[in-house]
């Protein structure tokens, strides 16, 4: 379990008056209205940005707030004996244990990470918690029913339920052992605002509940500015990139699946409605559109940010190379196997 | 009563994307950001969001009341009240989203996010595509695009020459004697969204973007089954500017 001294980090900085806060908080709103007066915000890219933009971060944030819920959860209500007695099982059943546990989690990747997060810190082992946290958006109910319907009108429903499923827990598993096995605090990122984990099972009910709101707040405002970085690079690299680009080398199942991935970074698109996309990359072999989904709710553009916030330096290329060789090995493998 | 300046902040931000989300929820203007299959996120976000930041606004209130009592006997609070530079900086983060969407009032899908989006055209072609079995179903622009691709499609469909059309749409480009008329598909939110282009046989121009009714038969130009307008009427841009 990480100390509290690991995790409150420094709490040095000095304060801001109110009265520059308020003079900051009316530079901001005058600046934002002054471009909308003058007309400098009506260029065709910057409408498009912003809409996209801004449609990912409407999406997102109430999956953050769902993750932010379910983490201040598991670190005010379930006690450190329970962590204690999942930690003493051995690793090989703790880390698919945990993957499979991802389909009783029904919320995408970005209610996954702060709930990861918190597993971590309260002692779930480091190789678990992140297969939890890679197998979830993949595994979950939801997920899996959207895949079968924008599937079965090509005949193909259960066979990509089925693709996705496996590939999806292969990749959380082996992502989990390979990444997971340094301790946790090497592995987590430390917070300096963050309130410190430990045992709320003497406190009080009204104690606890205020704690509760407190990680709820605080693992949502952390969440949150990462996932609103995230979805600017996604929403920027849309607007700027043709993806004619990437689809018109997209013949061969290994292009294919390569490109699809890449794609799949770009558009960081919610694990619960990518299947709907997926579909519609008929120009690709039915291996890469599954490459696409199993790819995309792993790593990008989006979590890119979350992860960096989350998890230590080089986490994210850490991910990426185990990630990419998995998938083009299951997409290759399904290729084959389907058509 | 001393109030802690973060927790303040805290509670504004979760009250402003309440009511953000409340708005999107009740004027129904969520419909250009997020599709149906997702809609439920708004009245979502907007209840739990409100919810959090009341419970936000209790604890500010019983922390100052417990800052009170600790300064009256004498103890040095454990949490200084105040905001510093990196919970600022975070929260603008978190409020940038409203804040660009106040200073781009027009955003929308265009022809700039066509050209940049990979087209649907050619599933039918190369699938087993079929039309859905909905009695009710609205042939639009992906069905004319589809039947082009496949006659299977078009015979399941009822697509075929001389069937009367009325399509709503933007402009996407010109040709000779022709306009590209294009609707965006949404799946999820806009981030998904894929467009479908139809082209209309006319010599009349119109600048890209500009919304279109346009009535008429389908005729076929080779494989292509292109729209011969009756009407071309310019409109607003719709409540709701995408299909599903």
């Amino acid at each position: 379990m990480l100390d509290s001294q690991t995790l409150e980090g420094r709490r040095g900085a000095r304060a801001i008056s109110a009265p520059v806060a308020v003079a900051s908080g009316a530079a901001v709103l005058g600046l934002t209205l002054g471009a909308r007066t003058l007309g400098l915000t009506e260029s065709a890219a910057l409408q498009t940005f912003t809409i996209i933009f801004s449609a990912i971060v409407i999406e997102a944030l109430p999956f953050i707030l769902l993750g932010a819920l379910v983490s201040a959860a598991i670190e005010v209500y379930v006690p450190d004996r329970a962590f204690e007695r999942v930690a003493r099982l051995p690793l090989a059943l703790q880390v698919p244990g945990a993957a499979l546990g991802g389909f009783a989690f029904p919320v995408c990747e970005c209610g996954s990470v702060p709930v990861a997060r918190r597993l971590i810190a309260r002692g779930m082992h480091p190789a678990a918690g992140l297969a939890f946290m890679l197998a979830s958006p993949i595994l979950n109910p939801i997920v899996l029913l959207s895949t079968y319907i924008a599937y079965a009108g090509r005949g193909l429903g259960w066979e990509m339920v089925a693709g996705r499923g496996l590939l999806g827990l292969i990749l959380a598993i082996t992502a989990g052992w390979a990444i997971g096995s340094d301790g946790a605090t090497d592995l987590l990122k430390p917070r300096a605002e963050e309130v410190p984990s430990h045992d709320h099972g003497r406190e009080g009910a009204g104690e606890r509940r205020r704690a509760f709101v407190e990680h709820l707040a605080g693992d949502f405002f952390f969440m949150g500015r990462f996932i609103v970085i995230g979805a600017a690079l996604a929403a920027a690299m849309q607007t700027l990139i043709p993806q004619s680009l990437v689809s018109g080398v997209a013949r061969t199942p290994i292009v294919g699946s390569l490109a699809l991935m890449a794609i799949a970074f770009v558009l960081s698109l919610c694990s619960e409605a990518d299947a709907f996309v997926a579909v519609s990359f008929v120009q690709f072999p039915l291996g890469s559109q599954l490459a696409f989904l199993a790819f995309g709710p792993v790593v990008d553009a989006k979590l890119a940010f979350l992860y960096g916030a989350t998890f230590r330096r080089r986490f994210v290329l850490r991910l990426v190379i185990v990630a990419v060789p998995v998938v083009l090995a299951g997409s290759l493998w399904f290729e084959a196997v389907v058509r | 009563m001393r109030i802690e300046g973060r927790r303040l902040l805290r509670a504004l931000v979760l009250l402003l994307w309440a009511g953000f989300f409340f708005y999107l929820w009740l004027s129904g203007a969520s419909t250009k950001f997020i599709g149906p299959r997702t809609s439920w996120v708004v009245p979502f976000g907007a209840i739990a969001l409100g919810l959090t930041a009341a419970c936000q606004m209790v604890t500010i209130r019983r922390a100052a009341a417990r800052m009170v009592g600790a300064e009256s006997s004498g103890v040095k609070p454990g949490v200084k009240p105040g905001v510093k530079p990196g919970d600022a900086f975070g929260i603008l983060l978190l409020i940038t989203p409203m804040l660009v969407l106040v200073a781009v009032p027009d955003a929308g899908l265009g022809s700039l996010a066509a050209s940049r989006k990979t087209s649907g055209e050619g599933i039918a072609g190369l699938t087993s595509i079929l039309p859905p079995e909905d009695p009710d179903h609205e042939i639009s622009f992906a069905d004319i695009d589809w039947a082009s691709e496949s006659e299977e499609y078009a015979v399941k469909a009822g697509i075929s020459e001389g069937l009367e059309m009325d399509l709503e749409g933007f402009v996407t480009g010109t040709g000779e004697g022709t306009f590209s008329l294009t609707r965006f598909y949404v799946s999820c939110c806009a981030a998904d969204a894929v467009p479908y282009s139809v082209t209309v046989e006319s010599p009349d121009h119109y600048d890209d973007d500009t919304w279109l009714r346009v009535s008429g038969r389908l005729g076929r130009a080779g494989d292509e089954y292109v729209l011969i307008p009756d009407v071309i009427e310019p409109i607003d841009v719709p409540k709701d500017p995408y299909l599903y």
